[in-house]
């Protein structure tokens, strides 16, 4: 009698799945489980959550020596995802002929000691990936199926315990496919909870927010502590363009490979806010098996870093790779993983370490010497990808109390978009998408300058001290704001707007 | 029937099965420093094999052969080196664990430890 029983399931391997092949051994010899195939320490313990979980379903659990291969054998293997599969190649070893074929599934899941099951993080990827290798159905968690269920195509039937898995195999009880409607469950998409609206005055700032997100440019808030910099920071979502669902897909493949989606469509642009202690590798993606890091999951939406100075300098040096690439390589002894990395930084911090330098109402205790230190925690090549500098001052109590009408996310909304629309068709061509990134030759093509714009910019450079770096700068936020004011030429009033945005670059005294 | 005595009866049920089976026991209770080989016999074939007889009276905690844990298959392990050392033999060798379940008749079953 042949005791080998052969079952198909997941791994994830990066932000992708990968498919990894469960082989189960039934032989005489003392009673125990090894598990080999490099397994990791949960998918060892799998061994003793099997005996309960397959007891507590009513099945008998062989007594003899069980060997499971995880193949291939020579990646590593992580998480609880083969606990069910392991569970089924022990039932259909042991109990060939009860056990329908069961070649045609793949199933994925960890087992509670009852017999249930338990979701799984990463099942989109895996999902994506049964797809392309041809396999028609996945048998799940319940948790899992609506994420499994975006992809179309396949069929996703989610079981409540082992028990109701083996029913459905040997086809003892008639289940269908789970479905979810894609562009339904998409148009009835989140909504923010936050909106620009609910910030009373810092009209400035706001705009300036609105010229980095048209443009794709970088920003740098300075600000005194309570001006409300983190308050804007957490609405920059509401006015970047909606996602499509290319987009949205994408976000999801990532957040569920990194466990953080709830197993939801991911259907609003991602903000995330690392606090201010995090390593270089939770900031750009890393670790044993590598997997996505915080720029990764805030691909496509916004990455905002408050506290500026604060951070550990190789965690913001580390930055530099994906924002300049748009995608993170990580390269370990295991293997090298890209991860996407798209998004708009926003960074804060105070201006002195005391944080009131400059305040109208509070007077600075800092040195010169203990401010320019505080300042040069964040190095020249890090400063140079961030194009606007703002500074955000705290509002006067009588602003603060008076009633008055904001704009809100939805109309400013509508101006990025349209904007966004001016440079998808401008850089059609290009291979780019936003002004931050175009190229020398691209700005001397794209960003033509009126003679008196020339002479305004020429005379601010001679005036106010700035770099040739600062001159490129200036020169590419000034087109976002033409392209916001719907103008084909830099007209002088771009310039004057876009010279506001380096105050870094001004000398503190 | 205490466990000492019950291991006992199953040691003397244990030797009676295996040379039914064909087996020629060599020694009993070989006691080392490390623990202690309940039977060393030689099969039909000649291949020395250390036996490990394990007894149980009901089946309430499981078949015996459970409770031969990875430790345990360890320190026979070191016994069967002692005795091989001891006794100069660089022959092929085998380690079985014997399953007796008290019984009227008892039942016997020879399960291969590696």
């Amino acid at each position: 009698m042949i005791m080998l029983a052969r079952v198909h399931s997941f791994t994830i391997w990066g932000i992708e799945g990968y498919p990894v092949e469960v082989e189960v051994d039934i032989a005489p010899g003392l009673p125990g489980i090894s598990v080999v195939g490099l397994p990791d320490q949960a998918v060892k313990e799998a061994r003793d959550r099997l005996k309960p979980a397959i007891r507590n379903s009513g099945f008998e659990f062989p007594t003899s020596k069980i060997v499971v291969n995880l193949a291939p054998a020579d990646l590593k293997k992580e998480g609880s995802y083969f606990d069910l599969p392991i569970a089924l190649g022990i039932l259909k070893a042991s109990n060939p002929q009860k056990i329908a074929p069961i070649e045609d599934f793949c199933f994925v899941g960890e087992l509670a000691l009852d017999g249930s099951l338990r979701p799984v993080k990463g099942i989109l990827p895996m999902a994506i990936k049964a797809k392309e290798m041809g396999q028609t159905s996945l048998v799940l968690p319940w948790e899992n199926a609506e994420e499994a269920a975006l992809v179309q195509d396949i069929s996703v039937f989610p079981v409540k315990n082992l028990g109701e898995c083996v029913d459905l195999i040997t086809g003892k009880t008639q289940v269908s496919p789970y479905q979810v409607d894609l562009n339904s469950l998409f148009s009835s998409r989140g909504k923010y909870e936050v909106d620009f609206s609910e910030v009373k005055g810092q009209t400035c700032a706001k705009r300036a927010l609105e010229v980095a997100v048209s443009g794709g440019h970088n920003i740098l808030m300075v600000g005194s502590p309570g001006a409300g910099k983190s308050m804007l920071a957490s609405r920059i979502p509401t006015i970047l363009p909606s996602l499509s669902l290319e987009e949205s897909m994408e976000i999801t493949r990532i957040h569920s490979a990194a466990g953080v989606n709830q197993g939801k469509l991911v259907t609003t642009r991602p903000f995330r806010h690392p606090h201010h202690t995090v390593s270089d590798i939770a900031l750009i993606g890393g670790g044993n098996i590598p997997g996505p890091g915080e720029v990764s999951l805030a691909h496509n939406g916004v990455l905002f870093l408050d506290e500026l100075p604060e951070f550990h300098r190789n965690a913001l040096e580390a930055l530099r790779q994906p924002m300049e690439n748009g995608q993170v390589t990580i390269s370990r002894a295991k293997g090298r993983i890209t991860f996407p990395s798209r998004f708009l930084l926003v960074a804060a911090m105070n201006p002195c370490p005391c944080g009131w330098y400059g305040d109208q109402s509070h007077t600075c205790r800092c040195t010169l010497p203990q401010i320019i230190r505080y300042r040069q925690k964040i190095s020249g090549p890090l400063l140079d990808r961030i194009d606007i500098h703002i500074e955000v001052t705290s509002l006067p109590a009588s602003l603060l109390l008076k009633e008055r009408q904001e704009e809100s996310s939805d109309s400013i909304r509508q101006r990025v978009e349209n904007a966004r629309k001016i440079q998808a068709k401008r850089f059609e061509k290009e291979g780019i998408f936003f002004n931050a990134h175009m190229s020398p030759s691209q700005m001397r093509k794209y960003c033509s300058l009126t003679e008196e714009a020339r002479s305004l910019l020429e005379k601010a450079l001679s005036e106010m001290h700035f770099s040739g770096r600062a001159y490129d700068k200036i020169r590419k936020v000034a087109r976002t704001i033409a392209d916001l004011d719907s103008s084909e030429t830099i007209q002088p009033h771009h310039i004057a707007e876009a010279i506001q945005y380096r105050s870094l670059d001004r000398e503190l005294y | 029937m205490t466990w000492h005595s019950l291991g006992k009866a199953g040691e003397l049920i244990a030797a009676h099965f295996l040379r039914q089976k064909g087996y020629r026991i060599i020694q009993q209770n070989f006691k080392t420093k490390c623990g202690e080989i309940d039977i060393i016999a030689r099969d039909r074939k000649k291949q020395l094999v250390f036996i490990e007889v394990k007894t149980r009276s009901s089946l309430h905690l499981g078949q015996p052969e459970e409770s031969v844990t990875p430790e345990k298959l360890v320190h026979l392990r070191r016994c069967a080196q002692i005795y091989l050392s001891q006794h100069r033999l660089h022959c092929s060798c085998r380690l079985e664990i014997l399953s007796i379940i008290w019984g009227n008749p008892p039942t016997c079953k020879i399960i291969p430890a590696d």
